[in-house]
């Protein structure tokens, strides 16, 4: 109990200190504002992975109907169909879209033959600077346009050569057999997984908001072990034995974790990312802690704050690569299970790594208790 | 003020093997990035993949994937599924319920279920979304080819073969499937005078690298001792002098690990160059001629750093505002995801700061398309920062004296 209300005291000490350091209250709500102003100009404004332009050769029927369909799409593919040839190739040349399909002229003939095999000359033309994923997904979504087109030929083209030979049925009568079909519903349909958490459909400009803000907590612990070091190398702490210097240590980052986590919080809010109260207050706690004890190890590992301070980009980059800031990598797991972030971020939206949080923080405590106990005693640090 | 700018220098490069060490640790960590990456793409292609799980009986999958998609099926039990998905090591998985062919075959769609984690939003688990449409889109359409062939066979009395009809019409509709290419006549312009991704990422990874850089030097930059810096004004050694001083051993340091990165990309790249454009015949020299040619904009970035720590002062705030810096403005500025991913209004914004312009800079100077311009909306932003420091600083020294 009496080690409890030493660590209170010293907590409410420190946190009383970084408050009133004006620059470091200012930038904390500063962070609100930078989410809410970004998050403003994102959300109702288009935004594309992929720009590609539309040109038609002629009139056809389905080119002007696959134009229709794509530009009107709801898609993170942006598609505009452009008047000339040269104009659309002059947006690829200035590099203001990635792709120019060219629709060739006579489409429908072309692609009546080509259901009969009877060509097999390229009917679309695609011009790209280079070949990737994105790119080449995106065609995978003009064939599906042509596809409806395309199927319709086959059936038509199937049965007047191989099964009607003798008998005259006009197109209208193959169109309305064709058209006539009751759909059967999606083939497909997408379910989440883990329904206890709530789905989040964001726009994808701001998914990585939480990630990045999530770093603040860790980065604030950090700095705080900073500002502790550098206060025991002015000799603040001197009246206490290196063993004893734990209980500063952890009120140092706990309180900056503390802190920075009501600024980060409030940030997700407003951000529009959040996943309800309780969830994300429930998560933050857990990720405070987690936090605090992964810094308390740096602080237990290194004496000189300059030290420190230096590995501090190569540990944000870490995070930012392996936690699921902006993409998923399954490479180096030992490495990402020693990150509080990969543990916070999945936490959000899968309710096993809170409990995963949870061990984690506990073992990451354990450990840097006796980090403390076995290095600080011999006054000795493995960095020096 | 020569005696300074030793002291200066000395206390700078007395950090340096810590920094030297983080620096390595780092480029590992990006490197390792790198070969993550390739590790799960096309080897032919350098392109990543999306793996999807698949449980259940789904033959027709496989022949989907062996048709050209950037898409890796992989059959596992609901549990290793649903382990995987957990783990993050698929980005999602496909249920197919029993008799689910069978189904589309005699138009009952018993439908299969893509179940992916509810934590939406990516760029891959949007793309993989678009897919999963077209794909249901498809199947559909051929089911209407189908059904109206039985239908008509029925209705005009010539269903003698219609089973063999429909087998024969069936395989039909997969050839065009699998041979979809064909109609596409694609023409791969290159590059030229611009950047691939993979060129944009590696321009984009250093410049991030320029902005975080300013952490590990905290010691140098922050936590100035203002007695010292009036001491030595009152000695004759004004605040310009001292912040010159300051400021070119901060600049040496980082000149020497820009450089240091140089001569590690530079080695790496003539050993392979990850299918990236730009890498392609790189050597040491190439390497350092490209920091040499981009120090307009290493002067610009350290010159904003050494101002931010001027106005933030203290160890935590100074730490947090490097860090808002490098990540904010590097993601407005297009380090993370490409500018053009952005709204019009953003990237309007974006090229206007000074991120914004030292980014496209170097980007620049990387596809040989530098103008003047650039160098002039650098060089202003570098005098505007300079100047800034300067202001701060006297104030802080002079005015308190007062």
């Amino acid at each position: 109990m009496k080690k409890i209300s030493k660590y209170l005291i010293w907590y409410r000490m420190l946190t009383k200190r970084l408050l009133k350091k004006f620059s470091f209250v200012v930038i904390l709500l500063i962070i609100p504002i930078i989410v809410l102003c970004t998050k403003n100009v994102l959300v109702g404004q288009e935004s594309s992975i992929v720009k590609v332009a539309l040109f038609k050769e002629d009139n056809s029927v389905i080119s002007q109907r696959i134009i229709k369909s794509l530009t009107e799409k709801d898609s993170i593919i942006e598609f505009t169909e452009y008047d000339t040839r040269d104009e659309a190739e002059n947006m690829l040349k200035n590099n203001s879209v990635d792709a120019v399909w060219v629709f060739n002229k006579d489409l429908d003939e072309s692609v009546d033959k080509y259901s009969l095999r009877k060509i097999t000359e390229p009917f679309i033309e695609v011009l790209q600077r280079e070949e990737n994923v994105t790119l080449q997904l995106s065609r995978e979504m003009l064939y599906g346009e042509l596809y409806s087109d395309l199927s319709y030929y086959v059936y038509k083209n199937y049965i007047k050569q191989n099964v009607a030979i003798d008998k005259d049925i006009s197109d209208e009568v193959y169109r309305q057999y064709y058209n006539g079909n009751e759909r059967n519903g999606d083939i497909v349909k997408i379910e989440y997984f883990n329904l206890d958490k709530p789905v989040n459909e964001t726009n994808y400009l701001l998914a990585p908001i939480r990630g990045l803000l999530a770093l603040i907590v860790v980065l604030c612990s950090l700095a705080s072990v900073m500002y502790f070091l550098k206060d025991q190398q002015e000799g603040k702490f001197d009246y206490l034995s290196p063993k004893k210097r734990y209980i500063p240590a952890f009120a140092y980052t706990l309180s900056a974790a503390t802190l920075s986590a009501f600024a980060v919080i409030l940030a997700v809010f407003l951000s529009g990312v959040s996943t309800g109260v309780l969830n994300e207050i429930i998560t933050m706690v857990l990720y405070i802690l987690a936090s605090t004890a992964f810094c308390l190890c740096f602080c237990m590992v290194f004496k000189s704050y300059g030290k420190l301070g230096a590995t501090i980009p190569a540990l944000i980059i870490l995070m930012l690569v392996l936690s699921p800031v902006f993409f998923e990598i399954n490479v180096l797991v030992p490495v990402k299970m020693l990150l509080p972030s990969y543990y916070y971020l999945n936490a959000i939206y899968n309710v096993e790594f809170i409990f995963f949080m949870m061990i984690y923080a506990i073992v990451m405590f354990a450990v840097s208790y006796l980090l403390n106990k076995f290095i600080k005693k011999e006054k000795n640090s493995l960095l020096n | 003020m020569k005696m300074y700018l030793k002291l200066q220098l000395k206390k700078a490069f007395k950090l340096y093997p810590a920094i030297i060490l983080v620096t390595i640790i780092t480029l590992t960590s990006i490197a390792a990035t790198c070969v993550a990456l390739l590790s799960n793409s096309d080897g032919k292609n350098n392109q990543q993949k999306i793996t999807i799980g698949v449980v259940g009986d789904a033959d027709i999958l496989y022949d989907i994937a062996q048709s050209g998609l950037y898409i890796d099926f992989v059959d596992m039990t609901e549990e290793e599924a649903q382990y995987n998905l957990k783990m993050r090591k698929i980005n999602g998985y496909v249920r197919i319920p029993p008799r689910f062919i069978q189904g589309i075959y005699y138009g009952r769609n018993n439908p299969a279920q893509y179940i992916m984690l509810n934590s939406g939003g990516g760029v891959g688990t949007l793309l993989v979304k678009e897919i999963v449409g077209i794909v249901s889109d498809m199947v559909v359409e051929t089911q209407n080819g189908i059904y109206s062939l039985q239908v008509i066979e029925e209705d005009y009395n010539m269903d003698e073969k219609v089973y063999e009809n429909i087998n024969e019409l069936n395989f039909s509709y997969m050839d065009f499937t699998f041979t979809r290419d064909e109609v596409f006549k694609i023409d791969l312009l290159g590059v030229t005078d611009r950047l691939t991704m993979g060129g944009y990422y590696v321009v984009g990874i250093l410049f991030f690298f320029m902005l975080i850089w300013s952490i590990s030097c905290n010691k140098l930059l922050g936590g100035r001792n203002l007695s010292l810096s009036r001491a030595l004004n009152s000695r004759g050694i004004s605040v310009i002098s001292q912040l010159v001083c300051e400021y070119l051993s901060y600049l040496a340091v980082t000149l020497v690990t820009l450089l240091g990165i140089a001569f590690i990309m530079g080695t790496v790249a003539n050993i392979n160059n990850f299918g990236i454009y730009e890498l392609e015949g790189m050597t040491v020299m190439t390497a350092i001629g490209y920091i040499i040619k981009i120090l307009p904009v290493i002067i610009m970035i350290t010159l904003m750093q050494m101002m931010f720590y001027e106005l933030v002062p203290g160890t935590v705030g100074s730490i947090l505002m490097q860090f808002i810096l490098a990540v904010g403005l590097g993601y407005v500025s297009g380090c993370f995801y490409p500018n053009y991913f952005f709204p019009q209004t953003m990237q309007d914004i974006a090229s206007y700061l000074p991120t914004g312009v030292g980014f496209s800079y170097m980007r620049k100077t990387m596809s040989e398309t530098l103008e003047f311009s650039d160098f002039l909306y650098v060089s202003v932003y570098a005098v505007l920062f300079g100047f800034i420091t300067f202001i701060v600083r006297k104030r802080r020294i002079v005015g308190d004296e007062k």
